[in-house]
């Protein structure tokens, strides 16, 4: 047993027995400069070459520097791979066709004229609250070589029975100034209604409609809204931070119950709320709201290797007064008012960035339920994927809502960037009275998609403090401008 | 006791197998032959094969997730370079030529590169035969007062110089190195140079679509516009190389070329050059003389250019879309470090986002998955690092003047990076295996002497004292008992006497050779002796571990 072990040792020892070092030192190579120095040249190319298979010169080959067991894994993976590689296959296919056919270039001849300017599309949305929406464009750009602008657009689903309308803006025609006129008509067959004020919400149907002028429970419901905008409005650019906006919307409104039939019966708002009670609902709104807003905005980014969509740092800080006047008949009568500041900070390189945001939006001249002076449909909002996120959209509305948003953002490639949000705000009866109810907070975390000079979406999960959950899917950044004259 | 008593003999049995059965050496053997230099993979073709038209988006698909995935799936085998020599180097062949530090490069073969005919500068006016106008890039084809046919582009306005410079650079680095590239002139135009041809006309180009085309691009003070010319590759193109398996329709490509050394080697060439435009649309084939002839092209978005132009600061550290990182990033909220932060532009006009502080030359990612890249092994990574470690730095200035940079401080900042940056990728790569290299037998009256170069010690890469463990084996990887240690010679050259294995007629020797630094033993280099049948005892096989 020794004599093996001794011997085995031996034999080991053998192999790291050391002979006197014979070391001799050639000349310098050839390029002998310290940082570049050239070893010695290789051999010239020896003639005939061989052929690719006898370059190697081996004559037994090396083990396989694969474990033979790979095949173990390998066969674990194989349905997998499969699987998957079927269920990519339609990505693929599309990729193909897509630029084998180049039916980008096809869609662009097939649509638009050769220099571009002027053509027909069609387009598609999606909107989380409402669903798909189909419609198409006829587009003309650059009427005048001044980047005037024509666009008719016409819509199907989602949000609208139908929709149809036509802008026009003078782009660069006037320099400092930019006039739009924008004329539509929406029959909107689903929109949102959770009451007035800063109630709970409730699932259960009340026994009785509720009078939302004296009851802000919430609930539920929705309505139809058929109406006829047109808006105009002149931008005024008085230096490279600061604009004044004065536009003006003459609107037309026909309110009723909801014809959605996928809808259950109760969820309309005839069942739920005292429609007799919602200023307008059964008479009607046709009225003219007049706006002027000055704004002082340097937000921007602040690298070229951030995406240009995005702001990191600035101040946006505006102020607006409107007023609204009902047309013939129309008894509206109310004043508007309200500010926003954001300002945003860059934490890192363009790349993280904390926001934050105040906003207030008020009505006033009348107490907005029982004067019959402020059609409902006209109240400040909070809910939605922008202002008060968390909560449906259209939960919150009142004569007041404020609105404080704080939001951390920080990019993980060069086309995406998550965000963290937490938004607190409340519906008041009036910026001077005390808060009526709990502040409501909303929370969550989001995902936008963009490419260097393109927003392309954004995909975000909110959470309210009341345990609502709603995920949204949006084509535009958060904290963008809030129009309201002919949009509220 | 019996137990114990078998337990240790099984115990002394297995200690003995290890230091015997399974040769330190490994199996492999090499014929007794001259090392092959040039393969002959210009066999002449029935028929020209089929053009490949590269389709972009499925690129990106399969690149980003696609492909991506089914190919780690795939668990392929690691396979060691099927185009190399019994040297473990890289053969002349339609892919590659040995060219620096083999031949003797001049300055003016430089800085000339691949161009061997007459400038197009000097031969005006153009004739525009095509276009390219839309997104970030702008080119013409046109063909000059010789009737040659060239692609034309420029510098956009808001990176002046920048593009043009690094393709000149990097273009003349690429030839040096052995590549196939195009011949590419750096120069400038009057618009009266241009002249729209019928064929252009005919596509849609007039005179105010090209001005408001040129409005664009980066013009001299004296209204002069700088453009680089591409000469049509010879013969006819076919397409681009496929980044993955071979032309079957070309029966001179019998390798894979994910398991081609030539692409797969130029791993730490583009890291160290941040060429991150790496793809299959940057590669030609040209069908010329019955054979096909492979080429790269395109290397304006190397040095940084890139990262200027898609504002992209993760250029070179991600891939486009990187989702592991990504999703890493996300849940630590971008609070973890990168390796990219901090890096700044210089300002210097023609210098993209390229510096040598944020490089690290293991960790460069292209723009899109390159499989040939991705699968680069230690072996690969040493003979690109060597082939771009043989540019010294005066040559390497005399590139860069080629781009014709017009603030001198650009041209020095650039040569200083790429120097700072081909010493960080030496370092790197040459730790990683023995950096042994240019073995040679010296034979004396008495006793062969086999010689050797040691790269970080000759590129004063690291200055530790260094020692290497040499011994030696029969042919059936059994040791012949010679074993010593030598220490380095100067400038990392060192010649040591061996004794030859006699147990055959070719005295048939595997020297195997362990680099001790830094109180590291490093993995060895395995280097076999034979005598050829002249009689010259040669070098015959090396293989690195």
């Amino acid at each position: 047993m020794n004599r093996l072990l001794a011997l085995t040792l031996v034999l080991c020892a053998a192999r790291t027995a050391t002979a006197e070092p014979v070391v001799v030192v050639t000349d310098p190579p050839r390029r002998s400069e310290p940082t570049g120095v050239e070893p010695v040249p290789l051999p010239p190319p020896v003639e005939p070459a061989a052929k690719p298979d006898q370059v190697s010169g081996i004559a037994v080959d090396d083990e396989p520097r694969t474990s033979r067991a790979a095949w173990i894994p390998r066969a674990l993976l194989f349905v997998p791979r499969l699987v998957f590689w079927g269920a990519v296959q339609p990505v693929r296919g599309a990729a193909y066709v897509y630029e084998k056919y180049d039916l980008r270039n096809r869609f662009f001849e097939a649509t638009f004229t050769d220099d571009r300017r002027f053509g027909a599309y069609p387009v598609a949305g999606y909107n989380s609250n409402f669903g798909v929406t189909v419609g198409a464009r006829v587009l003309y750009k650059d009427i005048f070589g001044d980047a005037e602008r024509l666009e008719l657009a016409a819509d199907y689903g989602g949000e609208f029975l139908y929709a149809v309308g036509a802008t026009l803006t003078t782009g660069n025609r006037l320099g400092p100034v930019r006039l739009e006129l924008e004329s539509s008509i929406e029959r909107r067959p689903r929109d949102h209604f959770y009451g007035i004020g800063n109630g709970h919400e409730i699932a259960t149907p009340p026994e009785r409609p509720i009078d939302a002028r004296v009851d802000d429970t919430a609930i539920s419901s929705r309505f139809r809204q058929d109406l006829l905008r047109n808006v105009g409005s002149i931008r005024i650019k008085l230096s490279d931070a600061w604009k004044n906006r004065i536009s003006g919307a003459w609107m037309k409104r026909e309110l009723s119950r909801s014809p959605d039939t996928s809808m259950t019966d109760d969820k309309n708002i005839e069942a739920r709320y005292d429609t007799s009670s919602l200023v307008g609902y059964e008479t009607g709104i046709d009225n003219v709201y007049v706006e002027n807003e000055l704004s002082f905005d340097t937000r921007r980014p602040t690298t070229r290797f951030a995406t240009q969509t995005l702001d990191a740092t600035g101040w946006l800080v505006r102020g607006y007064v409107g007023m609204a006047r009902g047309v013939d008949n129309d008894p509206t009568r109310y004043y508007a008012y309200g500010g926003e500041i954001q300002r945003y900070f860059d934490l890192t390189d363009g790349t993280q960035i904390l926001a934050l945001r105040v906003m207030v939006d008020a009505v006033g001249g009348a107490d907005g339920r029982t004067d019959g002076r402020i059609p409902f449909v006209d109240l400040p909002r909070l809910g939605g994927s922008e202002y008060l996120r968390g909560y449906a959209t259209g939960r919150f509305r009142d004569r007041a809502v404020a609105l404080g948003t704080a939001e951390y953002q920080w990019g993980i490639s060069n086309n995406a960037s998550s965000y963290l949000f937490y938004d607190i705000g409340q519906p008041l009866a009036s910026l001077t009275e005390t808060p009526d109810g709990p502040i409501r907070m909303g929370f969550g975390v989001g995902l936008q998609f963009h490419t260097k000079n393109t927003f392309l979406a954004r995909g975000q999960l909110a959470f309210s403090r009341e345990g609502d959950i709603h995920f949204n899917l949006v084509f535009s950044p958060a904290f963008g401008r809030r129009e309201r004259a002919g949009r509220y | 006791m019996r137990p114990v008593l078998a337990l240790l003999i099984a115990g002394v049995a297995g200690l003995a197998a290890s230091c015997g059965s399974s040769s330190p050496v490994g199996s492999i053997r090499f014929h007794a032959q001259a090392p092959v230099w040039r393969v002959d993979d210009q066999t002449p073709l029935a028929a020209p094969p089929k053009t490949r038209k590269p389709l972009r988006y499925l690129y990106k698909v399969d690149s980003t997730f696609a492909r991506r995935a089914t190919r780690a799936m795939e668990l392929q085998d690691d396979v060691h370079a099927r185009d190399v020599n019994s040297l473990d180097e890289v053969p002349d062949s339609t892919w590659f030529t040995n060219r620096i530090g083999v031949k003797d490069l001049t300055i003016e073969e430089l800085k000339r590169g691949p161009n061997v005919d007459p400038s197009p500068f000097d031969h005006k006016p153009w004739t525009i035969t095509g276009s390219k106008i839309g997104g970030r890039s702008l080119g013409f084809t046109f063909e000059d007062s010789l009737q040659r046919t060239f692609l034309l582009k420029f510098d956009l306005k808001e990176v002046p110089e920048a593009e043009t410079a690094a393709h000149i650079i990097v273009h003349r680095i690429v030839w040096a190195l052995g590549y196939n590239v195009p011949q590419d002139f750096l120069g400038h135009i009057d618009r009266k140079d241009l002249v729209i041809g019928d064929k252009a006309r005919e596509k849609g180009l007039d005179e105010q679509r090209l001005d408001n085309a040129l409005e664009l691009v980066h013009r001299r003070g004296d209204g002069q516009i700088r453009a680089m010319a591409s000469r049509f590759v010879p013969g006819t193109p076919i397409g681009p190389y496929a980044r993955e398996g071979r032309r079957t329709d070309d029966p001179n490509d019998t390798v894979l070329h994910e398991h081609r050394r030539t692409l797969r080697g130029q791993y730490p060439i583009f890291a160290w050059l941040d060429h991150t435009d790496l793809k299959e649309d940057n590669t030609i084939d040209s069908f010329d003389n019955g054979h096909v002839v492979h080429y790269l092209i395109d290397f304006g978005k190397a040095l940084g250019v890139m990262a200027i132009g898609e504002g992209d600061r993760m250029n070179g550290y991600r891939f486009q879309y990187d989702i592991p990182p990504a999703l890493l990033d996300f849940f630590t909220l971008g609070l973890r470090s990168h390796r990219w932060d901090g890096k700044q532009l210089t300002g210097l006009r023609g210098v993209g986002l390229f510096d040598a502080e944020h490089f690290n030359p293991g960790d460069w990612k292209a723009n899109y998955p390159y499989w040939p890249v991705l699968d680069h092994d230690r072996f690969d990574a040493f003979w690109g690092t060597k082939l771009m470690m043989r540019l010294e730095p005066h040559e390497l200035a005399a590139i860069v003047e080629e781009g014709q940079l017009s603030d001198p401080r650009a041209a020095e900042y650039i040569t200083k990076t790429l120097l700072h940056r081909q010493r960080a990728t030496g370092r790197y790569w040459f730790d990683r295996v023995a950096p042994l290299d240019a073995f040679a037998i010296e034979s004396t009256a008495n006793e062969p002497r086999l010689c050797f170069t040691d790269l970080t010690l000759h590129y004063l890469l690291r200055e530790a004292p260094t020692t290497y463990a040499i011994d030696a084996y029969d042919r059936r990887g059994t040791s012949t008992k010679f074993a010593i240690d030598v220490a380095a010679g100067p400038r990392g050259r060192t010649c040591t006497a061996i004794r030859l294995s006699d147990k055959d007629p070719d005295r048939y020797t595997i020297v195997r050779l362990r680099v001790k630094r830094e109180g590291r033993v490093m993995p060895p280099v395995v280097v076999h002796v034979a005598k050829l049948r002249d009689g010259r005892l040669e070098v015959v096989g090396l293989r690195r571990r």
